[in-house]
């Protein structure tokens, strides 16, 4: 068995892996049921600015336009969901003492440490597919597809993706959202190598999170300049395939900045775990 | 009798004419109209405004006198309210005062401008400006001025289907400034759309025209 899958299914033994999923499936199901109970009223709402203007046909409210919805939770609880797990992978071992049992076997340490950070990459994917699958499932029994209306702050303001293009920019955007969340994952891991408890890992990357978006959303010029070095800043990547058109330029630009963060967590979690002095 | 008094006289004397003339030509295409009970139409799209993206959209439009309009489309369809369905009808002579603007040549025949006052100031009445052909009493142009700030103006071009001669392309021209951003509170964004202008192409095909469609279809309208 691979160094790989046995750090998965021991990450998959912890019962706190599973918060996570119980999490967006609770939140996933019960904003879906909320707007579906309220779908007229949201459906007016959603048309009041044009509806003067223009005769409108069609639902807009569909499973894409809700799933582009529920996907700004991205920015809300999932960072918190990543980090609840990422944050434990190697502190929660260092505290219950396996970690030196583990690190007396052949495989390197790297290689160890590789192992266990594929692993919070793979939970990091996994629950962001649940999420999406979930999302559009749901979406499309209790609303059906449909045309993808988003309103953007950028011009053009009003965006409409028919439903063929909205399937698949759907799927991209999650895609996308895994290398956002991904980053996060990277940060609590890192933390994790740093201390022998999970609590100060998962807390410390949430707030460093948290503070960063501040710092990145507070209208000041003086704070401009460090936009570009904040890891937040690019976590919107996902946002950037559901416009239209879509600018590949910029979701390079993005991708590479977050897999940039994700080298750099990861170069500076592993160089602090291979020179650990590992006691317990 | 001082100059005022015979000033008043004239005017009493010319404004009724003025209206009345106003009223001949808007009733003669409402004539031209009149024997339309009902229609179904394909309609295409094409939207070229600064704020909005979207591919073409169709649907079928369905019509029937004096002002049940309900559409079926497969995805997302918009449309301008104003010009979208041409129905002379809609400009009821008993609720405007008609003026006639000037007269003029509209692609080498003669043609009147004519302006459509409210009588009343309720909500969704505006003023109209319409251009009337004398030759085939065809409204060639809508203007409208929906609230200050907003414009739309229509240039319309017909084919005859089955006798009549209905609309086979609009040329809309829009302006319709600020758009209320209330509605996108669900994104959970504020934005202001202040540049909601451009033209919007719509394109009318398959026509048929008094086929007798059932109330039914219009009992759950579409149109928001």
């Amino acid at each position: 068995m691979s160094l790989f899958s046995i750090e998965v299914k021991k990450t998959f033994r912890r019962w706190r892996t599973y918060i996570g999923f119980v999490v967006v499936a609770g939140a996933v199901i019960l904003l879906e049921v909320i707007i579906k109970l309220n779908e007229a009223r949201m459906a007016q709402n959603f048309s009041h600015g044009m509806s003067g203007d223009f005769l409108i046909s069609g639902s807009m409210l569909n499973a894409w336009v809700i799933t582009a919805f529920i996907m700004n939770s991205l920015y809300i609880h999932v960072p918190f969901l990543v980090a609840l797990v990422a944050g434990d992978m190697v502190s929660s071992e260092a505290t219950s003492g396996t970690l030196r049992f583990i690190l007396i076997r052949p495989p390197s340490r790297s290689k160890i440490f590789t192992a266990k950070f594929f692993a919070m990459l793979f939970y990091t994917a996994l629950l962001i597919l649940f999420m999406g699958t979930l999302c559009i499932g749901i979406g499309l029994a209790f609303f059906g597809g449909g045309d993808l209306i988003r309103f953007q702050t950028s011009m053009p303001h009003i965006v409409i993706l028919p439903a063929h293009d909205a399937a698949m920019s759907t799927v991209l955007a999650f895609i996308a959202a895994i290398l956002s969340m991904s980053v996060v994952g990277s940060l609590a891991f890192l933390f994790s190598t740093l201390v022998d408890n999970s609590i100060g890992p998962i807390i410390g990357s949430i707030a460093v999170v948290i503070i960063s978006f501040v710092i990145g959303s507070l209208p000041f010029e003086f704070l401009e300049s460090l936009r570009p070095y904040l890891f937040t800043t690019y976590m919107g990547i996902w946002q950037l395939l559901l416009n239209s058109p879509v600018d590949w330029g910029e979701v390079g630009k993005y991708a590479l900045a977050l897999l940039g963060y994700d080298a750099v967590f990861f170069a500076i979690a592993c160089f602090v775990f291979v020179r650990k002095d590992i006691k317990s | 009798m001082n100059l005022l008094s015979i000033l008043f006289g004239l005017l009493f004397l010319v404004s009724p004419p003025a209206q009345n003339e106003g009223l001949k030509y808007l009733d003669n295409a409402i004539a031209k109209f009149k024997g339309i009970k009902g229609y179904v139409v394909d309609v295409k799209v094409h939207l070229d405004l600064e704020a909005v993206k979207a591919p073409d959209m169709e649907a079928k439009v369905y019509f029937k006198e004096p002002d049940k309009v309900k559409i079926d489309s497969k995805g997302l369809f918009f449309m301008p309210r104003e010009v979208g369905v041409i129905n002379p009808r809609k400009f009821n002579p008993d609720k405007y005062v008609i003026q006639v603007l000037d007269t003029l040549t509209y692609e080498g025949e003669p043609a009147v401008r004519l302006s459509l006052t409210p009588k009343k100031d309720e909500s969704g009445n505006h003023d109209i400006v319409l251009t009337i052909d004398e030759k085939d009493w065809l409204i060639r142009e809508i203007g409208t001025a929906p609230s200050p700030g907003r414009t739309a103006s229509a240039k319309i071009t017909y084919g005859e289907f089955d006798g009549f001669m209905m609309p086979v392309k609009v040329d809309v021209k829009l302006d319709i400034g600020k758009v209320n951003t209330q509605g996108r509170e669900f994104e959970g964004r504020r934005m202001q759309m202040n540049q909601m202008k451009g033209t919007v192409e719509v394109y009318y095909s398959n026509y048929k025209i008094n086929t007798g469609l059932s109330d039914k279809i219009f009992e759950k309208r579409e149109e928001q």
